[in-house]
């Protein structure tokens, strides 16, 4: 007998000193036990519970769903183990609502059956799990944002390249009108002049042949004209088309004659069939304007310029040759960066090679330069997948 | 006596338009396609050119540097630049320099004979030599 009252006091302190509620309920639904972590738990006294219906521990808005599950589990009494539901809502004495785990044991005590339910309070498991989740939720939406910020920045680079561009191709343009009007006043010129003399022409032939000249020189404002335009116009990257980049480099050439005192540098080029590559011809044109009219630049008088094509298996090269004095090994790495420029404030603000740069990367390319004696631009640009002669690569 | 005007311009045609605007009136013309030749003519011709006609854009010496041979070495002489190129800074420039005139093409018989007039009557409240 002195072992079983020991055996007793020592399941009594164990019990009590459970962290976990503990909780034994009639077959009726009437608490019959109830240790004091579950009392400090609900805050109630011992013999304010001992007779209670389960029920008081329920919130008032559960209390007959409460009900029908008690009687269904004590018609088919099964063990449920903790955790088995996420959340289940308890109230204190005071009214206070908070969130708990069950586990329910069924058993028979001299032949009644009870059920023994062990019970933690999960309130703060669940402050945690609510901080946590909003936290997963915050970082969610700095994720979101930041993605969004990049996007937009991305954006704008774009847009930023965009008018850069468009601002070097007007103010290309502004220099090749002003270098354009001799090409248009010359000619121009010689139309008035021409005409005069017909006035005072007379004979048939003689006004023949002012008229003769007349149209020559007209038809030669329309080519420039037409020539100048076709550069001007404005378009967007998307409006691709399959591109002879031999006639951009002429067109390029073209360019620098008219805007650049290219008097003094000799040119060397000839076509070369290559096959074409997609992109933007005014866009082109400009990239290899700006390396080209570098190439002058650098070289003075007496300067070579070689322009030469190269086709490889899935890409064409534009390599731009000058016999200038070459780039040193420390400007090198800078020379596409922007507002990077070893020439006087008078010959640009350091953009051309940082476009021609932008522009190449948006056609899918690449560009390098190499220096040593003279300096060479390597222009990369991926093939179209229909080459000039048909195939399909 | 007819006065003398040196075209200095590399295109024929626009020679030819300006010896034609200048037929008919008191002014003969010389003409030369390069800086090198007229600054030949002005060396074995200086007294009777009264006045120089000279473009911009040349091959080789360009007229900005003609100009300034001109100036050099006859700085009395009168010169007027015609040129296709309608920019203020050179023409700024050009006036600084000492020429008398910066016409664009095109330009009417008229305009370009009253200018040509203007400055061949410079040249002659000159002292003829002085060159």
């Amino acid at each position: 007998m002195a072992t079983r009252d020991l055996d007793e006091k020592l399941l009594r302190l164990a019990v009590h000193a459970s962290p976990s509620g503990i909780l034994i309920v009639d077959a009726g639904g009437e608490i019959v036990f109830a240790n004091e972590a579950l009392l400090g738990m609900f805050d109630y006294e011992l013999d304010e519970l001992l007779g209670q219906p389960i029920e008081i521990l329920v919130p008032p808005v559960d209390v007959e769903i409460h009900r029908r599950h008690r009687e269904k589990f004590g018609a088919r009494p099964v063990p449920r183990a903790m955790g088995r539901r996420e959340s289940f809502g308890a109230v204190r004495k005071n009214g206070e609502e908070f969130s708990l785990e069950i586990g329910l044991r069924p058993t028979e005590v001299e032949g009644e059956r009870m059920v023994v339910a062990t019970i933690i309070d999960i309130t703060e498991r669940r402050r945690i799990e609510e901080r946590l989740r909003r936290y997963d939720e915050h970082l969610e939406e700095l994720i979101e944002q930041r993605t969004q910020e990049l996007r937009e920045t991305q954006a704008q680079k774009e847009q930023v390249v965009e008018r850069l561009i468009q601002s070097e191709k007007l103010a290309a343009v502004g220099t090749l009108v002003s270098g354009i009007g001799h090409e248009i006043n010359n000619p121009l010129y010689m139309i008035l002049g021409t005409a005069e003399a017909l006035q005072d022409a007379t004979n048939l032939d003689e006004c023949r042949r002012f008229g003769t000249e007349i149209i020559e020189h007209s038809r030669k404002i329309s080519s420039t004209v037409t020539n100048l335009s076709r550069y001007a116009r404005p378009g967007n990257i998307h409006d691709t088309q399959a591109v002879d980049l031999n006639d951009v480099v002429e067109a390029a050439i073209e360019s620098v004659h008219q805007t650049q005192r290219s008097d003094e540098v000799d040119i060397v080029w000839t076509r070369q069939p290559v096959a074409e590559v997609l992109g933007r011809p005014d866009e082109l044109q400009q990239a290899l304007f700006n390396v080209i009219r570098n190439a002058v630049q650098a070289c003075g008088k007496h300067g070579v310029i070689r322009i030469g094509l190269e086709e490889h298996y899935d890409s064409i090269d534009v390599l731009v040759r000058d016999n200038g004095p070459g780039i040193p090994e420390e400007h090198r790495s800078k020379v596409f960066d922007p507002f990077f420029s070893t020439k006087g404030p008078d010959d640009g603000e350091g953009l051309g090679l940082y476009i021609v740069r932008q522009i190449v990367s948006r056609h899918g390319g690449d560009i390098k330069v190499t220096s040593g004696e003279g300096t060479t631009f390597t222009l990369r640009f991926p093939a179209s997948a229909k080459t000039d002669r048909g195939e399909t690569s | 006596m007819k006065r003398q005007v040196l075209i200095l311009d590399d295109e024929p045609g626009v020679r030819r338009v300006i010896r034609q605007q200048l037929s008919g009136t008191q002014f003969d013309v010389l003409e030369a396609e390069s800086a090198e030749q007229a600054m030949d003519l002005l060396r074995d011709y200086a007294l009777f050119i009264d006045v120089v006609i000279c473009d911009v854009r040349m091959p080789g010496i360009s007229g900005v540097e003609a100009v300034s041979y001109i100036r050099e070495a006859h700085p009395t002489k009168p010169i007027i630049v015609l040129t296709g190129h309608p920019d203020l800074d050179l023409a700024v420039d050009f006036m600084k320099s000492g020429v008398v005139d910066y016409i664009v093409k095109p330009v009417e018989k008229d305009q370009l004979v009253a200018a040509v007039e203007k400055a061949a009557a410079k040249h002659q409240t000159f002292d003829p030599h002085d060159d």
